[in-house]
């Protein structure tokens, strides 16, 4: 222990947006926590679309493109991981105090949630993708092998359906992250995701009387899934695009609400 | 140099503080005191930009804390030793403080080395004693060589030897021409530390003045004077203008009357003296002082010794 501060070295100390991405991210691979629920999303998407794959009923396959979703398999699942994981971001400060400490390094608070934001996207698009990848190489593969007909991952809508698959996730854990946010306590926060996600719609679908049926389309969940369909009309009247659209508008909405309350709001 | 202008805050209907006013200023250590609940930590955290003032304002170094170019390196702080992530490490956690105005490693090796935590850096950062995280919460303070510092309850948990060290170092900034604001509700901490004392007592200022004439105020022209016939002496330094409390049957505190007067009289009178020196009051006296009145400005009934003759 000494008692004089050693000079620092004089340069750029200056707070910038990319260094406080680099700061979110730190904070995310610094937790041996984001490392297991990360490899539970790659095994999650991994697995699930592989054992998918291994359980096509042959004799329902009309076409090559009724196959792929079940190589999609793990989605279902995965949106638990990743609205969970994104609430753990959103939140666990809140929790711990650490938010205080964060927002005295970073007083700009939408850019605190801007660095946060693109922190989780840098570690969840990478992941997810990588799942994806595994379950359509391996599954395709073995779906060949076994004479079943299925779509080139080099197809259009193939990559398409990966894509918006891995937009999907990506954008939920986003949601999860808005959602911890505003609601600062993680288990609070993972609840409100897996139920406005999973849910929400059976339920609303079982409560209301079928004329809302295309409103209820437009709830996250079922926009996010318009995304990857492949086919039109499975259940769905809104296209790919239209599905995006209406998906990204959720996210960024919630985004929205959480930079406005993280900003009017005492830390 | 933090300036706090007309700083309201109210939480409800409660005012937790009420247009407190004051300047910091480099090159000093500045103390804050004042009993628990009085409003230090909500200035601080208003400082920091982490609560929106009711109304006025403080600037950091001129500016809002929310327009900082330079958060880190304007003003280092310490509020709450136990505002990080339990899990991740000491070392990682400063080093996630750093990236944000591009500090790496080796300032943060740096700075674990100054606060003495380098040997436990690897460890979880919520397995550390009390002592511990106040010495990291400390080295967050100092990472990115701030030219303001400002800790709340810095001592807390400390040891004897951290209290040293954590003084000295304190001292060591001011006089490097650093701002030094720290808050405590130990007088005696104070006492050894600060140059300039802000006092607050339930929301307000009370006192805004450099610890000497604050010590100064209170010990005016009281002298102790230790004498074996201090009844003699009493008898003749009593008057009107002059007041004697007899402390012990040897021991008087003389007011009014100046040392050297008195032992002009002891010795014109053949009185031995033991001892005769001006009291020098302590900052504990003084705060009670200070607080004393802003009671007694509420009505309540003022004590009275009994001891005086």
């Amino acid at each position: 222990m000494t008692t004089t501060l050693p000079f620092l070295d004089a340069r750029d100390l200056r707070l910038t947006t990319s260094r406080a991405v680099r700061s979110e991210w730190l904070k995310l691979t610094t937790l041996r926590s984001t490392w297991f629920t990360t490899g539970a999303l790659v095994l999650v998407l991994a697995v699930l679309g592989i054992l998918g794959a291994a359980s096509v009923p042959a004799a329902a396959v009309t076409g090559p493109a009724d196959t792929f979703p079940a190589l999609l398999g793990g989605t279902g699942l995965a949106v638990l991981v990743v609205g969970g994981l994104g609430a753990l971001v959103g939140a666990r400060e809140h929790a711990s105090g650490m938010i205080r400490t964060t927002l005295a390094a970073v007083p700009d608070r939408p850019r605190v949630l801007l660095a946060k934001a693109t922190a989780l996207v840098t570690l969840l698009a990478p992941a997810t993708a990588l799942g994806y990848a595994i379950a359509a190489v391996v599954g395709s593969a073995y779906l060949r092998s076994t004479g079943i007909p299925t779509l080139a991952l080099t197809d259009p809508l193939a990559l398409r359906a990966l894509a918006g698959s891995v937009v999907y996730l990506v954008g939920v854990g986003l949601i999860g992250m808005a959602v911890g946010v505003l609601l600062r306590t993680v288990a609070g926060a993972v609840a409100t995701v897996v139920g406005v996600v999973l849910l929400l719609p059976q339920i609303l679908t079982a409560l209301l009387p079928e004329s809302w049926a295309h409103l209820l389309e437009l709830l996250p969940s079922s926009a996010g899934q318009a995304i990857t369909s492949l086919t039109a009309g499975t259940g769905s009247t809104l296209t790919p695009g239209a599905g995006l659209a209406t998906f990204l508008a959720w996210v960024v909405a919630a985004l929205a609400a959480a930079a406005l309350v993280l900003t009017r709001r005492d830390a | 140099m933090i300036e706090v202008q007309h700083l309201t805050k109210t939480y409800g209907h409660t005012a937790a503080v009420d247009d407190v006013s004051f300047t910091v200023r480099p090159g000093l250590v500045t103390g804050f005191l004042g009993p628990n609940g009085a409003g230090k930590s909500t200035t601080m955290r208003a400082i920091l930009g982490l609560d929106r003032p009711s109304s006025g304002r403080v600037l950091v170094d001129g500016r809002a804390y929310r327009d900082l170019v330079a958060p880190l390196s304007t003003i280092g702080a310490l509020l709450d030793a136990r505002a990080l992530d339990k899990r991740r490490s000491a070392r990682n956690h400063l080093r996630v403080l750093g990236s944000t105005v591009g500090i790496g490693r080796r300032r943060v090796e740096q700075v674990l080395e100054l606060v003495g935590l380098t040997d436990v850096a690897d460890r979880a950062a919520g397995g550390y004693s009390l002592g511990m995280g106040q010495r990291l919460g400390i080295a967050a303070a100092l990472l990115a060589d701030p030219d303001i510092v400002m800790l709340d309850e810095p001592v807390n948990g400390l040891d004897p030897d951290g209290i040293l060290w954590i003084r000295t170092l304190l001292r060591d900034l001011a006089a490097e021409g650093r701002t030094v604001f720290l808050s405590s509700h130990l007088m005696s901490e104070m006492e050894l530390t600060a140059d300039h004392l802000v006092v607050i007592g339930k929301g307000r200022i009370i006192a805004d003045v450099p610890m000497t004439e604050l010590l100064a105020g209170v010990g005016e022209n009281r002298v102790c004077v230790t004498a074996p016939q201090a009844d003699r002496l009493i008898g003749l330094l009593t008057s009107p203008d002059v007041s004697v409390l007899q402390k012990a049957p040897h021991v008087l505190e003389v007011t009014g009357v100046p040392a050297a007067t008195i032992g002009e009289v002891a010795a014109l009178h053949g009185i031995a003296l033991h001892d005769l020196h001006p009291a020098t009051a302590s900052l504990e006296e003084a705060y009670m002082n200070l607080t004393h009145a802003s009671v007694t400005h509420r009505g309540t009934p003022v004590l009275t010794g009994s001891a005086v003759r």
